[in-house]
């Protein structure tokens, strides 16, 4: 049987996606850990804010906040780092020679990523929901989930361009991972609303997806809140995200490309321990 | 015990590369100090949204204080604690370490260290900030066994 370019490759997204999300239930404790300990992080701030009076859509804000970690945690480790650790292991040669574009495999190690993210986060927010008793608007479920989608595919986007830089940085990938916990927390407005940095520090910070993401996401949670706390209108971010997409998208394969062409040259891509 | 302070020493100095992970020390310099200040100033911005400003009251100092010193405790947690852990099952090197002629404890203590003295430089920073942007105020009594009246503003801050 004769297949296509394209059915090889999409198989190739399966192939890699797969192991994602069976091995991410493999060990229930795992399951347990991932849903539960976020939630703690989050009650931590939940608690501040009720101790403060702050009003009550900034609990809300939190359990968003906390549940959308799961997914720059996951962009950070198992996205950018992730074809440094195949070189560790070694399965990065095998890639490489596999007949089908590096792109499919980044494409699988994302669609893995973020089934599995997307059910901790929604298993967060929930008990997040339930524990704290906030409520959450619903009135434009389809705006909701266009933000969703738009805010996940520049995430990744963004994800597959940094697993090949990641591979040039080398050691230097852990610590990079590691700056971009707390400080993205702080300029991507986690727990607060972005707008609280200023203007330009916020659009600055515009460049992480989630940072539009979770502010839209926001403001249609909570539509009363009105302009106090939203940083730009809705549809302004969606139009800014879906650039984002083709950015990170198209990024992704020069920063592939570059990182093969340096490899060729130099002769280190698949050599471990660098 | 010129053994056990060589021992402390070398244990030491091999803590700092593998916290280091024997890469670039800007990088990783950078690194320490930025996010014990990131992970405290999104307290402070989460202040601030609420109170629009008003620093200098104590419920700021007491969480701004909690927050710099809780830093501590995670690197215990997730540190201190990981040193047997780590030597075994990711540098499979504690085999060797154990039957080397030296003080086991003392190996781990100069590995510990390394990353208290890490966490101190993040926590003594933290609070240089807090007393240089915010109205933190430092009272030594308790230290000193005199009255209220050593308030420092810059240099060291804390805490009515």
């Amino acid at each position: 049987v004769t297949e296509t370019w394209l059915l090889r490759n999409l198989r190739a997204v399966r192939g890699r996606a797969y192991p994602r999300i069976v091995g991410a239930n493999r060990e229930p404790s795992w399951v347990f850990f991932d849903i539960v300990l976020p939630l703690l992080t989050v009650a931590a701030y939940a608690y501040i804010y009720k101790f403060m009076d702050a009003p009550k859509e900034f609990v809300g804000f939190v359990i968003l906040g906390g549940a959308m970690t799961a997914f720059w945690l996951n962009i950070l480790w198992s996205m950018a780092s992730q074809l440094y650790w195949e070189k560790e292991t070694g399965n990065l040669s095998l890639f490489m020679m596999a007949p089908i574009s590096r792109m499919s495999i980044l494409a699988g190690m994302a669609v893995g990523g973020l089934f599995f993210t997307t059910l901790r986060a929604a298993s967060t927010m929930i008990i997040g929901i339930v524990v704290f008793g906030i409520t959450l608007s619903l009135s434009d479920p389809l705006m909701l989930i266009l933000v969703f989608i738009v805010t996940m595919i520049a995430l990744y986007g963004m994800g597959m361009m940094f697993a090949s830089l990641y591979l040039v940085f080398g050691r230097e990938a852990y610590h990079v991972s590691n700056l971009m916990t707390e400080p993205i927390y702080l300029a991507s407005g986690f727990y607060f609303p972005v707008k609280a940095l200023g203007f330009w520090a916020a659009a600055g910070a515009s460049i992480i997806p989630i940072t539009l993401g979770l502010d839209a996401l926001r403001q249609l949670f909570y539509p009363l809140t009105g302009e106090q706390y939203q940083f730009l209108p809705v549809t302004v971010e969606v139009a800014i995200l879906a650039v984002l997409c083709v950015m990170f998208i198209g990024l992704s394969k020069l920063s592939l490309d570059y990182m093969e062409k340096l490899g060729k040259s130099t002769g280190r891509l698949t050599l471990r321990w660098q | 015990m010129r053994n056990d302070l060589r021992t402390f020493k070398n244990a030491a100095w091999l803590g700092w590369q593998m916290e280091a992970n024997w890469t670039d020390p800007f990088l990783f310099a950078t690194y320490s100090v930025v996010k014990p200040l990131a992970g405290t100033l999104i307290l402070v911005f989460m202040y601030l949204v609420i109170t629009s400003g008003e620093t200098g009251v104590a419920f700021f100092s007491f969480m701004y204080v909690g927050n710099a010193l809780y830093m501590y405790v995670a690197e215990v947690l997730f540190g201190v604690t990981w040193v047997i852990h780590d030597d075994r099952e990711h540098y499979m090197t504690l085999k060797q370490v154990y039957i080397a002629p030296i003080n086991f404890h003392t190996y781990i203590f100069g590995r510990a260290a390394v990353k208290i003295a890490i966490t101190t430089v993040g926590v003594l920073l933290t609070l240089v900030l807090g007393s240089s942007y915010s109205e933190l105020t430092l009272t030594l009594a308790p230290l000193t066994g005199r009255s209220c009246s050593h308030r420092w503003r810059s240099a060291s801050p804390a805490y009515a």
